[in-house]
């Protein structure tokens, strides 16, 4: 099991369509993935989940990765999150 | 996978899907049927049970409803019921964007997974 915290830096935080492509780069991977915020665990996989983190710009989010391929899940999870969803800022 | 139908009054279902599809950044396969005011209620029945059939030749169907007890909502009802189609009223984005995410399950197990979706994303906050 992998745990990290990683920090969203996009200016718009976790809204609908990062949250959606969360969710999609989430599902590409066997491992489960759990995320928390403020006392709130969700599945990373369920995109109402993911946007009931309701998680704003500058949110320390911990993550826990776990499967057979966690490693790449979780590598690709933070390559999403740090590239700021591909979005410019 | 389940077919989705979305039957709301006029431009409702379209305006939610085309929301979604920006959301989830890809088309989604669905079918929308919008009933204006002034539609005659037998033609939009048949309107309505011509989708369900299509729906019907692949992994069975469920339909969205955005009011309970209206004209879109009851011809739904009316239409479904001969095939033992579901009907969830009180369409919402989560609800739809949970159905979408899920269409890989059967039409009754889908119909739960519609209305958890639905409630989940009315907050008091």
């Amino acid at each position: 099991m992998i745990r990290r915290s990683i920090k969203l830096t996009n200016r718009l935080g976790l809204h609908a369509r990062a949250a959606s492509k969360l969710v999609q780069t989430a599902s590409e991977f066997k491992a489960e993935v759990w995320l928390e915020h403020n006392a709130r665990r969700i599945n990373a996989k369920s995109i109402m989940g993911v946007l009931m983190l309701a998680a704003p710009c500058g949110t320390e989010l911990s993550m826990e990765v776990d499967g057979p391929d966690e490693g790449e899940a979780s590598e690709a999870l933070v390559r999403l999150i740090e590239g700021r969803f591909g979005e410019g800022e | 996978m389940t077919g989705i139908v979305l039957v709301t009054h006029s431009g409702l279902g379209e305006s939610l899907r085309h929301q979604a599809e920006v959301i989830l950044g890809k088309m989604v396969p669905m079918t929308t049927v919008s009933i204006s005011y002034g539609a005659d209620p037998d033609l939009a029945l048949d309107e309505l049970i011509a989708s369900l059939g299509m729906g019907q030749d692949s992994g069975g169907v469920v339909v969205l409803t955005d009011l309970p007890g209206a004209t879109p909502h009851n011809l739904a009802q009316k239409a479904a019921e001969a095939r033992g189609v579901p009907v969830i009223s009180g369409v919402n984005l989560p609800m739809l964007l949970k159905v979408i995410n899920h269409a890989d399950k059967p039409p009754n197990e889908l119909a739960a997974v519609a209305s958890l979706g639905g409630h989940q994303g009315i907050l008091n906050s």
